[in-house]
């Protein structure tokens, strides 16, 4: 192969996005170490947003483009990686936005912060369209080792030492299984690592009903069910969300499962067609148990952090639903709701992180009468939690409701209803943080916000958080009122991305062989 | 299929250097004397009377050390097969090892200028 | 059988017999520092597996990388901590123990009927123990590129989260004054290291 062909064939120009990520990276990095460390906060996070946002721009780009396989097949650049590509770089921004104040207060490097969350961006986001077994794996492990890493980035605070080795050990043993199960695809269609050449082989050669087949299907959703947290693959969330730095929390809430969902659509639908029903029996279950342990669990919890980890698991159930019943409605108000739940989350971890920066806390009972001390807070704090819960007019109802009709189309009605029950429940713990927040007493007021300080946004990294809560805070009131050029967005998506397209125009064509088989038989009978 | 062609050697060489110990051993243990006593159970160190037991507290230098060879000695095994084809493969691979190694050399710049590669 | 079918398959049974052994040895001995030594011991025969299965070079990377560096951190690791304790022995121990070994067992009973049950379809190039390397070398510069260079930048990445971590910053104290008002930060203070070779204190204690 000479030089001009394979440059050619390489068809760089794809993963554009994810090399102006690697260049701020390492520009990050260079800068820093000639500059010096003080000198250096002052512009590196700055640059780091701009290079995340000029990536977004970079995949406005690619919205068109028709050549999307690139690197001889190993990535995909098409319009579903690109939305969740874009989740999770704007997922980084934010994230990067809020850590500014955070990292500088507990006195840790903020340029090794940035270096370290930029790495986790760029392996969700190769992992995002990645096509090929060992870009999987390679990109998956970028985005967990670089996730440990933060997780123990305050190393000083046992609490996130212990969150680290938690998130490490659970997450190396989930990894060791997810390869395993990637080696039993590997060794099934033999020595096949494109994803859609894994399904011809074993269609080929008729081992679709064989229990390896089965087995690597069971190990490498284990895999993703970890990164995605779903329950029983959850056990790590609560104590890794408490123990962990803040911004890194909110980063693993949306971006990483951002990055597992991506994974967990392409991997399925394009490696499994054969077990199509079995790979969504299992995700029923495991969307069932989300919801009801996640939202159930987090009625109980004191700290705002484990209640946010808990919730979270819920809402990662919901966001399952429209993955399992599969229609173009349903991956359609997947994207959606990703959409939304990024800016209400994050917006959420936002106001937590400017409360516990401000006072030193995250117990939900210290955020008594906080309304009478910081107004804007307790706004952005309550609209983010409405949202979450599913309150009208806020974006996260338009997401619940788009998801919840996408699935009652689809006849999945028992899913619905326990989707909607448990968002009823949800609402009435988050509710109760708003209320603790609002209608409080003057005297009934918490110590520590007795004692809270007068905002001051002069302090170092202080701004880019409070533009950080600005823009999730009016994201999350209009997104559902404006939601029009997000639905187009998520529509377009899914129409212009043929896997997704393949595989339900396959599912349609088995429901009505199905129908049609049972006619005939209909009419043998009645002749008898 | 028998695919251990080339290894012959090996096996020799590996019988020859597991008898070794043995022969020495069972042929100490045959020629020496047998006493017992507290000297005999004391570490060897040369002839120096031993300070301390064997197994002691590791400098956090050490640690550092192995951490950042690790990642070296994963890059070493990268680059190998490229060092091998580099014949093969023309100008395009070139390009691509070196921006390799320039990533790669960016980490050896950090750890350099942090002091990772330094003892004191 | 010819003479080489009988090397392999006795070379075979040694390793497979090593490596059961020294796992086993592993998980059940107490003292961590022999437990780190026999995981030496899996890897060697893990690579001399590899050997029999012609893929020299990913012996050769398991001796280097796992043997030769993995396997010192640890043991460095280990050494680094040297915390000679027992363990309080846990009440109704065997529980979770016997409960550990049920599913041990359940799991590699499902696993080893998956792979007598499964008919696997065998990749029809030979394996060729000469130009293996080679073959590698393309592969990385061609259709696994991608995963090539993004492993660069995973191995920076893991360079740089591993000197932020372990090496131990002494903040000036100026910053340690400011710092200590919050309540997120725990400052570490500059420790009396302890030299390899034994150290005074440790001679007056004899």
């Amino acid at each position: 192969m000479d030089f001009a062909s394979l440059a050619a064939q390489l068809n760089t120009g794809v993963i554009a996005p994810e090399l102006i990520v690697i260049g701020t990276l390492l520009l990050v990095l260079v800068g820093d170490l000639i500059v010096g460390r003080t000198a250096s906060t002052r512009w590196t996070p700055y640059i780091a947003i701009a290079g995340l946002l000029v990536s977004v721009g970079a995949l406005y780009f690619q919205w068109d483009a028709t050549d999307t396989v690139s690197f001889l097949g190993s990535f995909n650049g098409d319009a579903l990686s690109i939305v969740f590509r874009g989740i999770i770089a704007l997922s980084a921004a934010v994230t990067i936005l809020m850590s500014v104040r955070y990292i500088e207060q507990s006195g840790t490097a903020l340029a090794e912060f940035i270096v370290i969350l930029l790495t986790a961006t760029v392996g969700g986001m190769f992992l995002s369209g990645a096509d090929e077994l060992v870009m999987i794996f390679v990109s998956l492990e970028t985005l967990s080792i670089s996730s440990y890493l933060l997780t123990g980035y305050t190393k000083r605070d046992p609490r996130s030492n212990e969150a680290a080795l938690k998130y490490l050990l659970i997450g190396a043993s989930s990894s060791a299984i997810f390869l395993y199960g990637l080696s039993l695809l590997y060794g099934l269609s033999g020595g096949q690592t494109q994803l859609g050449q894994i399904a011809d082989t074993i269609a080929a050669t008729g081992l679709d009903q064989s229990i390896g087949l089965v087995i690597a299907l069971v190990f490498v959703i284990a895999g993703i069910a970890f990164k995605i947290a779903a329950v029983p693959f959850h056990q790590w969330t609560p104590d890794v969300y408490e123990g962990s730095p803040t911004p890194v929390v909110a980063f693993l809430s949306v971006g990483s499962k951002a990055a597992g969902f991506a994974l967990a659509v392409r991997l399925l639908v394009t490696a499994f067609p054969l077990l199509n029903d079995q790979w969504r029996f299992v995700l029923t279950a495991l969307a069932i148990l989300s919801m009801i342990l996640g939202n159930v669990v987090a009625l109980a919890q004191t700290s705002m952090k484990r209640m946010l980890a808990y919730s979270s698991i819920g809402q990662a159930g919901f966001v399952m639903i429209g993955l399992v019943i599969g229609t173009d409605a349903g991956y359609s108000a997947m994207l959606f709701y990703l959409l939304v739940y990024l800016f209400m989350n994050l917006g959420a971890f936002t106001c937590v992180i400017l409360f516990s920066l401000r006072t030193g806390t995250d117990q939900i009972s210290e955020y008594a009468g906080l309304y009478q001390k910081d107004p804007l807070l307790t706004l952005a704090l309550s609209v983010c939690l409405l949202s979450l819960g599913g309150i009208p007019p806020l974006a996260g109802f338009f997401g619940k409701i788009y998801l919840f009709w996408a699935g009652w189309q689809a006849g999945a009605y028992g899913l619905v209803l326990l989707g909607l029950v448990t968002s009823v429940i949800s609402i009435y713990y988050y509710i109760r943080v708003v209320k603790m927040m609002v209608v409080k007493e003057p005297h009934e007021m918490s110590d520590v916000v007795k004692n809270y300080p007068a905002p001051n946004w002069n302090l170092v990294g202080m701004r880019p958080l409070q533009v950080g809560l600005i823009v999730s805070l009016i994201a999350t009131s209009l997104a559902g009122i404006l939601s029009n050029p997000l639905f187009n967005l998520v529509n377009g998506a899914v129409e212009k991305t043929p896997i997704l397209q393949a595989a339900i125009a396959a599912r349609k064509s088995v429901a009505t062989d199905l129908k049609l088989q049972k006619a005939p038989r209909l009419t043998v009978s009645s002749l008898k | 299929m028998f695919v251990l062609s080339g290894y012959e050697y090996l096996l020799g060489f590996l019988l020859i250097c597991s008898l070794v110990p043995i022969l020495a051993l069972t042929a100490a243990k045959l020629v020496r004397p047998s006493r017992r006593g507290p000297e005999r159970r004391t570490t060897y160190e040369s002839g120096m009377e031993p300070i301390g037991g064997a197994w002691i507290q590791f400098n956090i230098r050490y640690y550092m050390f192995a951490l950042v060879f690790v990642i070296f000695d994963v890059e070493t095994v990268f680059l190998y097969p490229w060092a091998v084809t580099f014949n093969q493969l023309g100008l395009l691979a070139f390009i691509e090892a070196l921006i390799f190694i320039a990533i790669l050399v960016v980490g050896l710049v950090y750890a350099w200028r942090k002091g990772a590669l330094e003892w004191s | 059988m010819t003479l080489a079918e009988g090397v392999q398959l006795v070379s075979t049974i040694i390793l497979s017999v090593m490596m059961i052994g020294a796992a086993i040895g592993v998980v059940l001995l107490s003292n961590i520092v022999y437990s780190a030594f026999l995981l030496g011991g899996v890897f060697i025969s893990m690579a001399g597996l590899y050997l029999l299965l012609n893929a020299d070079f990913v012996a050769t990377a398991q001796v280097l990388i796992y043997v030769g560096a993995v396997n010192v951190l640890i043991l460095f690791a280990i050494m680094l901590v040297n915390k000679r304790q027992d363990f309080a022995p846990m009440p109704k121990a065997w529980v979770r123990r016997g409960a550990t070994a049920m599913v041990c067992a359940g799991l590699f009973a499902l696993l080893s009927t998956m792979v007598l049950a499964t008919p696997w379809s065998f990749s029809t190039t030979v394996p060729s123990s000469a130009g293996a390397i080679k073959a590698i070398g393309r592969h990385f510069f061609t259709d696994f590129l991608l995963p090539f260079e993004l492993a660069s930048v995973l191995l920076l990445m893991a360079l740089v989260g591993a000197v932020i971590l372990a090496r131990r910053e002494f903040i000036p104290e100026s910053a340690v004054t400011d710092l200590q008002a919050t309540p997120l930060t725990l400052p570490e203070r500059p420790r009396e290291l302890v030299p390899v070779g034994g150290t005074p204190s440790q001679e007056e204690s004899k």
